[in-house]
């Protein structure tokens, strides 16, 4: 995952910054220490020569020419001075003439002979000095050190370092990752409790049940959901009353229709009759419409329902809307069949899938309706003798608006309406060529709702 | 001449309906206002009441309900908007006698207005009439357009049952306990002889068959 491989690698980079400033910091407080010492070593140095600058040793040997008097060190003085400070030279000068040194160090031309701290350049290594100009005597004494000497060596103490600090570097990547996933595995739970959500599910989440930090996403999906809410009601009202107010004249020319189909002669009866069904097309186009604008808003209820008795009163009614056509319809098995779910909505797919075969039937005049009941399922079947549907139209013709090839009085809504509220029931709707000769099967499967 | 008051506030609906019920052989008063229609309906004697829910200045219930408040008993029929269920509810609690739903169907509207008056009349004959067959079930005879229709009594039980149900399949084993006559069962195949009988004798199209549900009598009440 991206974000896991950017924290990573943040992290490290985090640790590589850490690591190169308290490498410089450290680095310096070493040079610093060093420094001290250098001034030390000059102190001690100017404490040694005290005594004998006291007793005349520089006065006496200026006299002497050859320079060959007593030292203004004793060779005592200057071993206690190479153990304490074995790494620093110096040298002392009276007046800018050299009147004491080291047996070793930088040539002395080379000194910086100057109070403070200087940084110099001899035999190819680089020294850093101190000078100083001693407070009771006319001394100035130059310590020296290599640079070499100073570098108190990382290295070592590093290689030390580098293994618990690995350690803890490694350490703190798995917490992070664990962490992180931990959060973002939560924001998959939340994505996946989104997504099992039906469409006419807008019931807001319960910010208790969230980590504290996904308490903005779940804030803002709520109030995604309450505009939802709105709009889907919004919808819900528009598609109301808009049925609602064209219901109203279509009723109007449907009477003024009936009127006319009393009073006219003969000869216009056939058309005003057509009038007639032309209005009702459009009314069921609006009941359609309505229908699958309530689906939408439907609460599905669940509770034992005599699926026989449920399939006798659709094909009753279909059959009385049908009218005298001479349909042969069969039903097996002829008694109840009983199934949990919500009544209303398992009507209401019954009534598209029963209509739309009665419809077809009128072709092949044979409506085959079966039940069949398993342990966790049950199917009705209704087939019909009509053309039926070429496979790759079934598909279609669960969507809205969409008509077989035959012209029939059909809102092309029926199927959808079907399929919606079989969805609803959690259920499916599938079309299917008949095995048995040709027409369509349309099979409406329920699931047991413990499975 | 019955007279029927008509509430209805749709310019092109209201008069379409009158029209139709006046070929019906009804004096119709049109309304469009629920305070009209209350002052028509507490003082003039009317036989039917037609109400619309939902009309301006005092919807239909309101004035259904003042006019049951006020003791007026006039059957009344409430015209509800499609599949609002609730407002059928509504409309019967407020003391309406029967409801039909928009879009109105003028033959539908017309047979419950005359069962309304029959009911005022309290003519309690016992006679029901479905399309061209009528049954006289105390007289136990039939008629079939105005003309005698002779019965067998087992054909006569079957029809009997069949229209009292009307509009729902009745299983064949209910037919086969109307016949059942106490000390003999039915052969197996009385009601299809029954039935077939029927059909000769009023019509193939009068009675629906469905194997496995039973048959059904199609045709409303009139």
């Amino acid at each position: 995952m991206q974000l896991y491989r950017r924290v990573l690698l943040l992290l490290a980079l985090t640790a590589l910054a850490i690591g190169a400033v308290l490498y410089v910091f450290a680095d310096r407080e070493i040079s610093r220490a060093a420094d001290v010492q250098l001034i030390d070593a000059a102190k001690l140095l100017d404490m040694m020569m005290q005594d004998e600058f006291a007793q005349g040793v520089l006065v006496r040997r200026d006299r002497v020419v050859d320079g060959h008097g007593d030292p203004l060190l004793t060779t005592e003085d200057e071993k206690a001075f190479q153990a304490t400070y074995d790494s620093c030279m110096f040298a002392v000068f009276w007046n800018g003439k050299l009147v004491a040194r080291s047996g070793w160090g930088a040539p002395v031309r080379l000194l910086p002979l100057e109070p403070g701290l200087h940084t110099f350049t001899a035999q190819g290594d680089g020294w850093r000095s101190y000078g100083m100009q001693s407070i009771k005597t006319p001394l100035l004494i130059v310590v020296a050190q290599r640079h070499a000497a100073r570098e108190f060596s990382l290295g070592p103490v590093l290689a030390e370092l580098a293994l618990p600090m690995l350690l803890l570097l490694g350490l703190s990547m798995l917490v992070l990752w664990a962490t992180l996933r931990k959060s973002l595995s939560q924001v998959e739970r939340l994505a996946s409790t989104i997504n099992a959500r039906s469409l006419a599910d807008l019931e807001p989440l319960e910010p208790e049940v969230w980590p504290r930090e996904m308490e903005p996403l779940v804030v803002a999906l709520n109030k995604l959901f309450a505009r939802l809410e709105g709009a889907y009601d919004l919808e819900q009202a528009f598609t109301d009353d808009v049925a609602h107010e064209l219901r109203t004249p279509l009723a109007a020319i449907r009477a003024q229709a009936q009127v006319l189909r009393r009073l006219a002669p003969q000869a216009v009866g056939q058309d005003v009759d057509r009038l007639t069904s032309t209005v009702d097309r459009a009314n069921n186009l609006i009941d359609g419409m309505l229908m699958l604008a309530r689906l939408n808003a439907t609460a599905v209820a669940s509770r034992s329902v005599d699926v026989h008795g449920l399939v006798a009163e659709v094909v009753a009614d279909a059959m009385i809307e049908a009218g005298p056509d001479g349909i042969e319809c069969s039903v097996v098995p002829e008694h109840i069949v009983r199934w949990q779910c919500d009544a209303a909505l398992l009507q209401v797919a019954l009534s598209a899938v029963i209509g739309n075969a009665i419809r077809h039937a009128r072709c092949g005049g044979q409506l085959d309706i079966a039940l069949a009941r398993g342990s966790d399922q049950l199917a009705v079947s209704v087939g019909d003798r009509g053309p039926g549907i070429p496979a790759a139209e079934r598909e279609r013709l669960l969507r809205r608006f969409e008509h077989g090839a035959l012209p029939t009085a059909g809102s092309g809504l029926g199927l959808s309406i079907a399929s919606k509220a079989m969805t609803l029931l959690g259920g499916t709707i599938r079309l299917e060529e008949r095995q048995d000769g040709h027409g369509l099967l349309a099979v409406l499967t329920l699931r047991s709702q413990a499975s | 001449m019955p007279r029927l008051l008509l509430a209805e506030d749709d310019a092109d609906l209201g008069p379409a309906i009158r029209r139709a019920l006046e070929l019906e052989g009804y004096v119709v008063d049109l309304f469009t206002r629920g305070d009209d229609v209350l002052a028509a309906g507490r003082s003039a004697d009317y036989d039917v009441l037609l109400l619309d829910i939902g009309l301006p200045h005092g919807t239909g219930l309101e004035v259904l309900r003042m006019l049951r408040g006020e003791g007026i008993a006039t059957p009344v029929i409430v015209v509800t908007a499609f599949d609002r269920t609730q407002q059928r509810v509504a409309g019967l609690d407020a003391g309406a006698d029967d409801y039909v739903v928009k879009p109105v169907d003028l033959e539908e509207l017309a047979a419950r207005i005359r069962s309304q008056l029959r009911r005022r009349e309290g003519r309690q004959d016992d006679t029901m009439t479905i399309g061209p067959v009528m049954l006289d079930f105390a007289g136990h005879v039939a008629t079939l357009e105005g003309q005698a229709l002779p019965l067998t009594a087992k054909e006569f039980r079957v029809l009997a049952l069949l229209m009292r149900r009307s509009r729902r399949f009745v299983s064949k084993a209910d037919l086969e306990a109307e016949l059942y006559d106490g000390d003999n069962w039915a052969e197996s195949n009385t009601v299809e002889v029954a039935i077939s009988s029927l059909r000769r004798k009023i019509g193939r199209d009068f009675i629906h068959t469905a194997r496995g549900l039973g048959y059904m009598v199609g045709g409303r009440e009139r």
